[in-house]
């Protein structure tokens, strides 16, 4: 409670953070106010009301001196800055090696916010109707001369190697009849085998599988 | 499947190699008599009919006869016809070897056993190596490949 006294009376952006009640930033972000707040900005306020506590502690014998003798001495000087300096030097480097880990805690947390608004953005943007039209009709008017341009030579290419073309469609249409046969065998082995089963079971008899094989037909290629 | 299939051809699978056999077959004799009623009407007239190129009897009776060619010559060199070709079949002899051209013959007669009231063809279902009355005529079997 010193502390933050001593901070209301003190630098007017301090008091931002502190009087508050919540930082800047969680205001910002809409937290609640309920939630248990950030070590960092505690340490900050205990570091920043202990400096200004100091300081002004140390400022009262030096007015009280000046008012009295309208002009401190040289020896009082020297005492007064060997008395307070070393404890504002310790509040100082304290201060600031608080004020620094908040400062990369922050920009942490600001990093991290911004990679994900980044990837909304993106994400926005691609599912967006609008760009997607727009990217489409902006495509096929870059392509379409382009094609036009190609298809000619692409024709005359392939005009030169007739060779080249008839073994891009047989090869073709041997994938698709050899798909198809496969296809057709799977489905007729299928029901070979379900209509073996269902005969083997109606004539409780040992399975057809159970046959051995004509003697060549497994050895031949 | 619980159990590995037999290595005999099943009832489904020889079914439709017959069936694509058959209607090879047809084709077949379709092409042709068009190709030859379309050179008749070119030079004499109509095709078919008394005193035309072909008798439609004569079409009816040619279609078992071209059958019975194509599927010996193919049992013969290369133990499959197109049909059983499709499905992953093939026609062996007892040692597993492709039949001979009389082994072929003997099992396309067999056909005409089998064909009386199609006893021959249900057999194959009933039988554990799935042999028509044909194969054990001829002794051969079907075989997957």
């Amino acid at each position: 409670m010193a502390a933050r006294a001593a901070v209301r009376t003190g630098d007017q952006g301090r008091r931002s953070i502190v009087d508050h009640g919540e930082p800047p930033d969680r205001q910002r972000t809409g937290e609640p106010a309920g939630m248990p707040r950030r070590p960092g900005l505690s340490l900050i306020d205990a570091g920043l009301g202990a400096g200004c506590l100091a300081s002004r502690a140390a400022m009262v014998p030096l007015r009280t001196a000046a008012r009295g003798s309208g002009r401190l001495t040289v020896p009082a000087r020297r005492a007064l800055a060997a008395l307070g300096a070393p404890a504002l030097m310790s509040l100082s480097r304290q201060a600031l090696r608080t004020l620094a880990q908040i400062g990369a805690l922050q920009r942490t947390d600001a990093q991290l916010r911004l990679r994900s608004a980044v990837r909304s953005a993106f994400l926005g943007i691609a599912a967006d109707r609008d760009v997607a039209w727009l990217v489409r009709n902006l495509a096929t008017a870059q392509l379409e001369p382009l094609i036009d341009d190609a298809m000619p030579i692409v024709f005359e290419k392939l005009a030169e190697q007739p060779e080249a073309l008839h073994g891009i469609v047989q090869s073709q249409s041997r994938g698709i009849a050899a798909e198809a046969g496969d296809t057709t065998r799977h489905g007729a082995r299928r029901a070979d085998f379900a209509v073996d089963s269902l005969v083997d079971r109606l004539l409780r008899r040992r399975a057809a599988s159970a046959q051995p094989p004509p003697e060549a037909a497994t050895t031949e290629p | 499947m619980s159990r590995p299939l037999s290595p005999y051809g099943g009832t489904v699978s020889r079914a439709m190699a017959f069936v694509l056999d058959a209607a090879l077959t047809l084709l077949a004799v379709s092409f042709f008599v068009a190709c030859a009623g379309l050179v008749h009407a070119v030079f004499a007239g109509a095709v078919f009919g008394p005193g035309r190129v072909v008798s439609a009897d004569w079409v009816f009776a040619a279609i078992p006869a071209v059958f019975g060619l194509y599927c010996v010559v193919c049992w013969t060199l290369a133990g499959r016809t197109l049909g059983k070709a499709a499905l992953g079949l093939r026609v062996v002899d007892r040692a597993g070897a492709h039949p001979s051209p009389v082994r072929s013959i003997v099992r396309f007669l067999g056909y005409l056993v089998s064909a009386i009231l199609l006893l021959g063809f249900a057999w194959i279902v009933v039988d554990v190596r799935h042999d028509g009355f044909h194969d054990k005529i001829a002794r051969t079997h079907v075989v997957y490949d």
